[in-house]
């Protein structure tokens, strides 16, 4: 057999000798992939394992329990988003959240960094004070303070305020105003690709939808209006126009398109009781297609609008 | 060592491939797609029979187009094998079905019908180990190659420092043990398929520019890749560049025969011909619908894709994705050794010359006698799949299955550097045993990251990106595919119907109907009127996903589906 002649061949025989370029180049080259596929065992010892168990969960919740039920807990990462809510109710309460404004103490639970550039942007220009961290198995909870003012009033929890389109009133079921040209609803929303709690303004070309109402103000009106859903986002890029008037006088009025991602927009006001009028007008509601113009195929621009305190 | 063993090696690992992509795949759910094919693969398979049974029947153009009209956008092979396959092995579906809507039962009814339509795509997987273990032998072998040169090397003046087992095992190996490989060569789909062909035809190729016995063999095989999948139509242009380059690099003026040489006019001649025999649908209006074909592809829609946090459903695409996701899903080691394998293959083809004494160039064998030129030819088809998806108006529709046909390329040419590389060191004594000895280095973390992502090897990614769980925080896409379900059926069957499908095509779920695997009495309905919905996880799908939030008032899932803590599924179900 060939193989059994191996021994008798004259390279099998040498000694080791000093290794001239050639030999030294190929010793680096293996030595280089033998290297990177040495730290590839170790990486996908790490890697290809569950971090999380039912205990890490447990203590979680546990944790999350001890919590005032007015802070919001929210998630760094994403997408562990279904299995987290899965295991932990009250993270529901802050799904959807419109940023981090209006909480004063906030904590976040996360499986790496907390601070994320999602959570980054929803703190916009608040600096977070860190307040300490539990560690709970393969989770951390991070605990922080924002220098930010409480929430008065939140248009998604306002049912006192009448709504109207340019037709007349709409008419107000659970969370749903219908108009004659079209609806809006309180609900989730995809908008930038992150999921927001807002007002749902589903109106024709062109129709305004107007809330109005007694409000207690604080010292600033924040909102945010962004376009959902990303097929909508794709087939129509005309902005949408926010107005808000107090007592009766037009104070601000913001254009606002779907590349802005989730828009937000202040107004700083007088502490105290005013009549508030907010509204938002649809320029073009629908989406353009390789068939045309198609009204009925709706991008829809989703709001929210809370009055602040000061910070204390 | 006889030349005998590498073979067999090949052989035992193309059939290990086959059994256990035929048994392991009954665990990964129908993917979208499959649906639609397993719909046409039937439609197919009934028009073959009926023409089997009455020839006839093949000549009659409204029947054949009807049966054909389904899925035209594809050539038919693929799916005409699956149907016939299922006509032969399908096990009967569940009593008390109509008979449209249960499967019917084969010859020989061994496996579910779902399964027997995936066996053709497992036959060519394991074919494709096979030929990937006999290339990679070659590869070890210690002259220089050279075309149509079939001595049996020699061995008393140059002795092989490697044994052929281990170039064979790396080359198969590197190619199928990879997640995005071994979870696309189960399905009923043309991805696998048309690498292997695309790898015979190369091989083929390979051997007819010194053989006429292979040019003719090159056109019709050619013919059965371009029936698989379209990339197949990028091979002969890939194959000229080659040969145009070894007729430079050549360095002596081309005669007549070089000029017209049989491989391209076997091409040329015989592959167009078995398109249209193997593909039905072109028996009518051959030009009208040949012209449909390519502007089908040519405007293919942009689909969504997540790529590092950003949602791409239209142009600009970044040119550097299929870069990105190759290294996100193949080991960095293996990459690593094949672009060393390149780089070593090229630079010794770009310098080597034909032998003083070449025979006369003939037509039938126009390259007889020069180098093979394999590093070339490795890089060509290495990285023309990955530059081409690289355009930045080229869409974007699958992830990496769109630059398999790559990857047998990479395999070889990693295999080369294994072999060149020791071959330079030249191990002795004890150390002798190294190469083999450390090849497991090499493939386990490939081999790891596919048996623990299985049956999710579509969201499975690279130990250095992390798994799973790190491509989620890079922001790769996770399982666009709707088939990581098949966990959640036990919940779906103890929750009160009709259920929202999400992602799950329509079709897929009838697939598991006609086996008896869906929940019985499960109705899919709109998620208006649904009392618990599917959500297959992807960034653009949030907005089907606040969809299920708003209809059920509740954002905690059921139950979800997972890959190392990263959600693939998730069942949702409320009040309602």
């Amino acid at each position: 057999m060939r193989g059994r002649s191996r021994s008798r061949l004259p390279f099998a025989t040498l000694r080791p000798v000093p290794l001239d370029a050639t030999r030294r180049r190929a010793a680096v080259l293996l030595g280089l992939v033998g290297l990177v596929a040495a730290v590839e065992w170790v990486a996908a010892a790490r890697a290809y394992r569950s971090r999380l168990g039912p205990a890490d969960w447990e203590a979680a919740a546990a944790a999350i329990a001890a919590l005032p039920a007015d802070e919001p807990v929210v998630l760094a990462d994403d997408w562990l988003g279904p299995v987290a809510r899965r295991h932990l109710a009250p993270l529901q309460r802050s799904l959807g959240r419109p940023d981090l404004h209006g909480a004063p103490r906030f904590h976040v639970l996360a499986l790496g960094e907390p601070l994320t550039p999602d959570l980054r942007a929803d703190l916009g220009d608040l600096t977070p004070e860190p307040l300490g961290v539990e560690e709970l198995g393969g989770l951390a909870l991070h605990h922080f303070a924002a220098p930010s003012g409480h929430v008065l009033w939140d248009i998604l929890d306002a049912p006192a305020l009448l709504a109207a389109d340019r037709a007349g009133a709409c008419r107000k079921a659970q969370r749903t105003w219908a108009c004659k040209h079209g609806r809006a609803t309180v609900r989730y929303a995809e908008v930038a690709y992150r999921p927001r709690r807002c007002l749902a303004i589903d109106m024709s070309d062109g129709a305004a939808f107007e809330l109005r109402g007694r409000v207690e103000l604080g010292a600033r009106l924040r909102g945010h209006l962004g376009f959902s859903d990303f097929n909508g986002r794709l087939r129509n890029d005309a902005p949408a126009v926010v107005e808000l008037e107090l007592d009766g006088v037009p104070r601000a009025r913001w254009l606002v398109g779907d590349n802005q991602g989730w828009a937000a927009f202040e107004l700083a006001t007088t502490p105290g009781p005013a009549e508030l009028t907010v509204r938002v007008t649809t320029l073009l509601a629908g989406s353009f297609t390789p068939a045309g113009y198609d009204p009925d195929t709706r991008r829809v621009p989703c709001l929210d609008l809370r009055a602040l305190t000061e910070p204390a | 060592m006889t030349r005998r063993l590498p073979a067999l090696l090949a052989v035992a690992l193309g059939l290990g491939v086959v059994l256990l992509l035929a048994r392991g795949h009954r665990d990964v759910g129908y993917v979208r797609d499959e649906g639609i094919y397993f719909h046409a693969s039937r439609a197919y398979a009934d028009w073959a029979v009926r023409g089997l049974q009455s020839p006839s029947t093949l000549f009659d153009r409204p029947a054949r187009d009807r049966a054909f009209a389904v899925n035209h956008e594809h050539p038919a092979l693929m799916k005409l094998a699956g149907g016939l396959s299922a006509r032969l092995f399908s096990a009967p579906g569940p009593e008390g079905q109509p008979p449209e809507a249960r499967a019917q039962a084969g010859l020989l009814p061994l496996m579910p019908e779902g399964a027997a339509m995936r066996l053709p795509a497992q036959l060519l997987a394991g074919l494709g180990v096979a030929l990937l273990g006999l290339a990679g032998a070659g590869l070890a072998r210690p002259r220089t190659h050279v075309l149509g040169d079939s001595r049996p090397p020699d061995l008393s003046s140059e002795p092989p420092p490697l044994s052929p087992l281990i170039p064979a095992a790396l080359a198969a190996l590197w190619f199928v043990g990879l997640p995005h490989v071994w979870v696309h060569a189960g399905l009923h789909c043309f991805d696998v398929p048309v690498a292997v062909l695309t790898l015979a035809v190369v091989l083929c190729y390979r051997r007819a520019l010194a053989s006429w016995r292979w040019s003719l063999l090159l056109g019709p095989l050619l013919g059965v890749a371009i029936s698989v999948k379209h990339n197949a139509l990028f091979i002969p242009v890939l194959l000229g560049v080659h040969y145009l380059a070894c007729l430079a690099l050549a360095r002596r003026r081309p005669s007549l025969g070089q000029l017209l040489p049989l491989p391209f006019l076997s091409m040329a001649v015989l592959a167009p011909p078995t398109v249209l025999a193997l593909w039905p649908w072109l028996w009518s209006d051959p030009l009208v619908r040949l012209g449909e074909y390519f502007e089908f592809h040519r405007l293919h829609a942009y689909y969504n894709t997540e790529y590092l946090h950003i949602n791409y459903n239209q142009p600009p695409l970044p040119w550097s994705y299929p870069f990105v996701l190759t290294w996100a899903t193949v080991p960095t080691a293996l990459l690593l050794l094949a672009a060393i394998g390149l780089v070593l293959a090229v630079r010794g083809d770009l310098s080597s010359r034909p032998s003083a004494d070449l025979p006369p160039a003939r037509f039938t064998a126009p390259l007889r006698g020069h180098p093979a030129r394999d590093g070339l030819l490795w890089a060509l088809f290495g990285l023309f799949p990955l530059v081409l998806i690289s355009l930045p108006t080229i869409p974007i529709f699958g992830g990496t299955k769109h630059w398999l046909t790559a990857y047998p390329f990479l395999a070889l040419a990693a295999a080369f550097a294994y072999v060149t590389l020791w071959r330079a060191l030249a191990p002795s004594g004890r150390a002798r045993h190294l190469p083999a000895a450390l090849l497991p280095l090499l493939l386990v973390p490939a081999l790891w990251s596919t048996i623990h992502g299985h049956p999710h090897n579509l969201s499975q990614y690279a130990p250095l990106a992390g798994g799973a769980r790190g491509a989620a925080d890079l922001g790769l896409l996770r399982g666009f595919w709707g088939s990581s379900v098949l966990p959640l059926f036990e919940d779906m069957s103890q929750r009160p119907g009709p259920l929202y499908l999400h992602d799950l095509h329509e079709l897929a779920r009838l697939q598991y109907e006609r086996e008896g695997r869906w929940p019985p009495g499960l109705a899919a309905a709109p998620l208006s009127r649904a009392r618990a919905g599917l959500l297959f996880h992807e960034r653009h799908m949030l907005s089907n996903e606040v969809d299920l939030w708003n209809h059920f008032d509740s954002s905690a899932p059921l139950d979800v589906v997972t890959l190392d803590d990263v959600p693939l599924t998730s069942l949702y179900s409320g009040s309602k």
